[in-house]
C-alpha cells in the first residue's frame, strides 16, 4: 500500500526499535516500537528531536500548482475555504495553521478530515490529486519558497540523518546538534577517541559496525542495545561518525 | 416560542417602559454563555425560568429570574462536532419553544430534543436530518396542535428541502413535507388551490427542473413559521435552489424561493407561491410572515406581510396566497418594477449572472434587502420594524460540483455597500400606504431581530455593539447600551416574577453578515464567506467574538 506513498507512509509507519537501560533515572521510552508520526505540537517530552519533514514531490511546480487550483475548485475546497480567505473553513492565507502548514500535515487534513467540521477526503482522491492540491494551498499560503529539506546528499549526511532520526539519538550527545541525551556518552568528538566500549576496543571501522549491531557479543553486560540497521544505512552512519573529530 | 406569537408579530403589550422613561433603563444582569460564535437566538422566558440556546454546541441554559439570572441547571446534547463543517454560515441557533413543560429546539446535527423545562432531564431526542448530505437544522421551531414543526437548513449544501411535524409528547415524525419533488412528496393533493395559473399542474417539483436535479435543488426551511389557528394554516418559506448559478438549473425551480400555506395536522399543501422563480441571486424565500388583518381598498382581509429578501415587502392576501401589493424597501437594481397581473417582479435580465459571465452592481446582495433578521409589528403605530442591510454585490457563475456534504453553490460573489455607503438599516414601514415612515441608517447590516412594545419603543441591536431603543413613532434614539459584542440577536420583553417589565437581548457577533469576526476570515479575500467578507472588512475593528446575556430593567 506504501509504494506510491513513500513520504508519508515512511512517517506512518516507521517503526524504530530502542532499547536503552538508562543508568540514572531519566524518562526514557520503555523498549518497544516507537512510532513517529507528523508532528503537531512544536513541544515535546524530552530532548529535542528533529522533526521528519514530509515533502510533496510536487511542491513548487507551476503545473501542480494549477491542477491544484482547478482541483480546489472541482472537490469543493473553494465552498468551505473560499479563495483562501475562508468561510465555513479556516481561512488558508493567513499565518494560523490548526493543524500544521507542513506538506505533510496539509495532506493528512485532506485525507483524514478534522473533528470540527473538515470532511475526510481519504478514499475519494488521488494521492497524485492531493499533493497537486497541497502544493496549491501552500503557494497561497506563501509558504511555497520556505526552503524544503533536501534529501540527504552525500553518506555523512545521510548517516547524521540515520543517527538523528533513529535510537541513538536517545541516549547520546553531539553538540551542535539536536541529540542531546545524556543517557550514554557523549558522542562529539568521537572520531578522536583510540577507543570504544569503555576501553575495551580499538576504535576502527569493523568493531564499530559490529559493537553497533550487537554490542552484547562484544562487552556482555554493556548497557548499549543492539541496534539494527540496513548495511546502506549502517555505513552512512558510520561514514558520519568517523567525521566527529 | 421565539417569535412572540403564531402571527410573528413579535410585539410586547407591556408598556411600563416607555418613550417617557427608557432613558433611564439600567443593565439588570447579564450571563455569559461560554460560546463565542454567532448568536442569533431568542431567550424565551416561561415562568420563573428564562431559557436560552446557544450556538454550536446548542447548551439549553436554564436561568433564576427570581435569583438574578442564577443558573439552574444546563443541558448540553451530545452532538456530531463535524456538523459544523456543513453549516453554511455560522453555526446559529435561532431559539426554542415551549411546550407542556418542555423546552424543544433543534440542533445543528440535525436533531430534535425535548428537555423538562423543571430539571434539564432529556425527556426524548429524534434525528431529522443527515450532516452527511449537507443538512443542519439551526431555526426556531413552533408547537402546533401538539405538534413540533421545523425544517433543514442546507440550501448552500445541495439538500432536499422539507418541513417536518414530529409529535411534541413522544419525538415521533408525524408527517414530512419536501418542497420539491413529485406532488406527493410535497403533499400536494386535492386541496392544493394556488392562486396563479403557473403553480397549478402535475409534479411541478419535478418538471421545473433538468432531470432529477429536484433531488438536490435546495429549498430548505430555515427561518420562521407563522400560525392562523382560525384558518387552521400555517406559513413557511423555503429557501433558495441550488446551486446558486442559475444557467445548471433551468426551469423554475418549484417550489423554492416561495410561500407555501399548509394543514398543520398533515402537511397538505393548500397554496403555494413563489417569490423568485428561477431565483439568480441567492434570495432565499425563508423570511418571516406576519400574520395581520389590515383595511385594504376599504375592505378588512386578513394578510401576510413579508419583507422578502428580493427587496419588496409584500402584502398577500393569506386565504388565497394572491399578492395584494408589493413595494421596494431597499435599493433595488435586480427588477424594475412589480408586475400586480402576474404577480410578479419585472426582472433586468440584463442584469443575470451565468457560467462564466460576471453581473454587476446588483441590488440587493445575496443576503437580500433583508435576511432571517425578524421584523415586528406594532398594533398601536400600525408600523412594521424592519432591521435590513444595504448591500449590492458582482456575481459570476462556476461550475459546480455536487458532491454530498460539501458545498454547491458554483458562484462567486462580491459584496458591497450600498448607495450611501452604510450596509445596514432600521425601517419603520406602514404596509397600508405602502411606505417608509422613517429609518434609521446603520454602519453594518442591521442583523438582529427587532421588538416592538406598547410603550412606544421599539429595540434592536448593532453589529457595532449598540443595544438600541428607539422612539415607535419617530425613530428618534431614547437609550443604548454598549455590549461586549456586536448583536445579532432577538430581543425580548417580558415580566418578571416581581410583576415588573424587562427586556432582554443576547450579543455575541457571527452569523453569515459577522462571519468576519466569527470565523477569523482573511479580508484578504473579498469572496469569502460567499463574498460577504467583502463588505465587512472593518467590522473586527468594532467588535470580537463574545456570547452572553443582558437584561434590562427601570429602576
Amino acid at each position: 500500500m506504501c509504494s506510491r506513498f513513500h513520504n508519508v507512509c515512511g512517517l506512518f509507519w516507521t517503526l524504530i526499535v530502542c532499547g536503552c537501560s538508562p543508568a540514572v533515572p531519566v524518562a526514557v521510552p520503555p523498549p518497544g516500537h516507537l512510532v513517529q508520526g507528523i508532528r503537531q505540537s512544536t513541544l515535546q517530552p524530552g530532548p529535542p528531536s528533529p522533526v521528519r519533514l514530509v515533502r510533496n514531490p510536487v511542491e513548487g511546480d507551476a503545473e501542480a500548482i494549477e491542477t491544484g487550483k482547478r482541483l480546489f475548485g472541482q472537490f469543493n475546497c473553494a465552498g468551505c475555504h473560499a479563495g483562501g480567505g475562508g468561510a465555513i473553513g479556516p481561512a488558508l492565507i493567513d499565518d494560523q495553521w490548526i493543524y500544521g502548514s507542513g506538506a505533510g500535515n496539509i495532506f493528512s487534513t485532506i485525507i483524514e478530515g478534522r473533528p470540527q467540521g473538515m470532511p475526510a477526503f481519504g478514499g475519494r482522491i488521488s494521492e497524485d490529486q492531493t499533493w497537486r492540491i497541497v502544493a496549491f494551498v501552500r503557494s497561497i499560503a506563501n509558504l511555497t519558497e520556505d526552503p524544503a529539506p533536501s534529501p540527504p546528499a552525500s553518506g555523512t549526511e545521510k548517516g547524521k540523518a540515520v543517527f538523528l532520526h533513529g535510537p541513538c539519538v536517545m541516549c547520546h550527545t553531539i553538540r551542535g546538534t539536536p541529540a542531546g541525551s545524556r543517557v550514554g556518552p557523549d558522542l562529539t568528538h568521537f572520531a578522536s577517541r583510540k577507543t570504544i566500549a569503555a576501553g575495551t576496543l580499538p576504535n576502527t571501522r569493523g568493531h564499530l559496525a559490529g559493537w553497533i549491531l550487537n554490542p552484547q557479543n562484544l562487552k556482555p553486560g554493556t548497557q548499549m542495545p543492539a541496534t539494527l540497521l540496513e548495511s546502506q544505512d549502517l555505513h552512512a552512519l558510520l561514514d558520519y561518525l568517523e567525521t566527529l573529530k | 416560542m421565539a417569535s412572540k406569537d403564531y402571527a410573528n408579530n413579535r410585539f410586547s403589550g407591556m408598556d411600563q417602559i416607555n418613550a417617557g422613561n427608557v432613558r433611564n433603563l439600567k443593565l439588570a444582569w447579564s450571563f455569559t454563555t461560554g460560546v463565542l460564535r454567532g448568536h442569533e437566538g431568542a431567550p424565551l422566558v416561561v415562568g420563573d425560568t428564562m431559557y436560552f440556546v446557544t450556538p454550536y454546541p446548542n447548551i439549553l441554559y436554564a436561568l433564576d429570574l427570581k435569583n438574578q439570572g442564577a443558573k439552574k441547571w444546563e443541558y448540553k446534547p451530545k452532538l456530531q462536532s463535524a456538523a459544523q463543517g456543513v453549516a453554511c454560515c455560522d453555526v446559529v441557533n435561532r431559539g426554542a419553544v415551549y411546550w407542556e413543560g418542555k423546552i424543544i429546539y433543534n440542533t445543528l446535527d440535525a436533531q430534535m430534543v425535548a428537555v423538562d423545562a423543571a430539571s434539564g432531564k432529556e425527556l426524548w431526542k429524534t434525528k431529522l436530518g443527515d450532516i452527511n448530505q449537507g443538512e443542519t437544522m439551526t431555526m426556531a421551531p413552533i408547537v402546533v396542535k401538539g405538534k413540533v414543526l421545523a425544517g433543514n437548513s442546507g440550501g448552500e449544501f445541495g439538500v432536499r428541502g422539507w418541513i417536518t411535524a414530529v409529535d411534541a409528547a413522544k419525538g415521533n415524525i408525524a408527517w414530512r413535507a419536501y418542497n420539491t419533488g413529485p406532488d406527493a412528496d410535497v403533499l400536494i393533493g386535492p386541496r392544493f388551490k394556488p392562486f396563479y395559473a403557473r403553480d397549478r399542474g402535475k409534479d411541478l417539483g419535478v418538471s421545473t427542473w433538468p432531470a432529477d436535479h429536484w433531488k438536490i435543488g435546495g429549498g430548505s426551511v430555515w427561518g420562521w413559521i407563522s400560525y392562523d389557528p382560525e384558518l387552521n394554516l400555517i406559513y413557511h418559506g423555503t429557501g433558495n435552489p441550488g446551486p446558486w448559478n442559475p444557467d445548471l438549473r433551468p426551469g423554475d425551480n418549484k417550489w423554492t424561493a416561495g410561500i407555501f400555506a399548509r394543514d398543520p395536522d398533515n402537511g397538505e399543501a393548500i397554496w403555494a407561491y413563489q417569490w423568485s422563480p428561477h431565483d439568480l441571486y441567492d434570495y432565499d424565500g425563508i423570511n418571516e410572515n406576519v400574520l395581520l388583518d389590515l383595511p385594504i381598498k376599504g375592505q378588512t382581509r386578513k394578510v401576510l406581510v413579508r419583507p422578502e429578501r428580493n427587496g419588496y415587502v409584500y402584502v398577500l392576501d393569506r386565504q388565497t396566497g394572491e399578492v395584494l401589493s408589493a413595494d421596494k424597501y431597499v435599493h433595488v437594481t435586480t427588477s424594475t418594477g412589480f408586475d400586480l397581473k402576474n404577480g410578479l417582479v419585472l426582472e433586468d435580465k440584463s442584469k443575470t449572472p451565468g457560467l462564466g459571465r460576471t453581473s454587476r452592481n446588483l441590488c440587493p446582495s445575496a443576503p437580500g434587502g433583508k435576511d432571517w433578521q425578524p421584523s415586528s409589528w406594532s398594533p398601536r403605530t400600525r408600523l412594521l420594524y424592519i432591521p435590513h442591510n444595504n448591500l449590492c454585490m458582482d456575481m459570476e457563475g462556476l461550475e459546480a460540483n455536487y458532491i454530498a456534504g460539501t458545498p454547491y453553490v458554483g458562484a462567486s460573489v462580491k459584496m458591497y455597500p450600498g448607495p450611501g455607503g452604510h450596509r445596514g438599516e432600521f425601517s419603520a414601514w406602514d404596509p397600508v400606504r405602502q411606505q417608509k415612515a422613517w429609518s434609521i441608517k446603520e454602519k453594518f447590516p442591521a442583523w438582529s431581530g427587532a421588538l416592538a412594545t406598547a410603550g412606544d419603543v421599539v429595540f434592536y441591536g448593532t453589529m457595532d455593539r449598540n443595544f438600541k431603543a428607539v422612539d415607535a413613532r419617530s425613530g428618534e434614539l431614547l437609550w443604548q447600551f454598549r455590549t461586549g459584542s456586536g448583536i445579532i440577536g432577538q430581543p425580548i420583553s417580558f415580566r418578571g416574577p416581581d410583576g415588573k417589565q424587562y427586556i432582554a437581548i443576547a450579543d455575541g457577533v457571527g452569523g453569515w453578515a459577522g462571519a468576519i469576526v466569527a470565523g477569523g476570515l482573511d479580508p484578504r479575500d473579498e469572496t469569502s464567506a460567499l463574498g460577504f467578507v467583502g463588505a465587512m472588512k472593518d467590522l473586527p475593528a468594532h467588535t470580537n467574538q463574545g456570547g452572553a446575556l443582558y437584561v434590562f430593567a427601570l429602576p
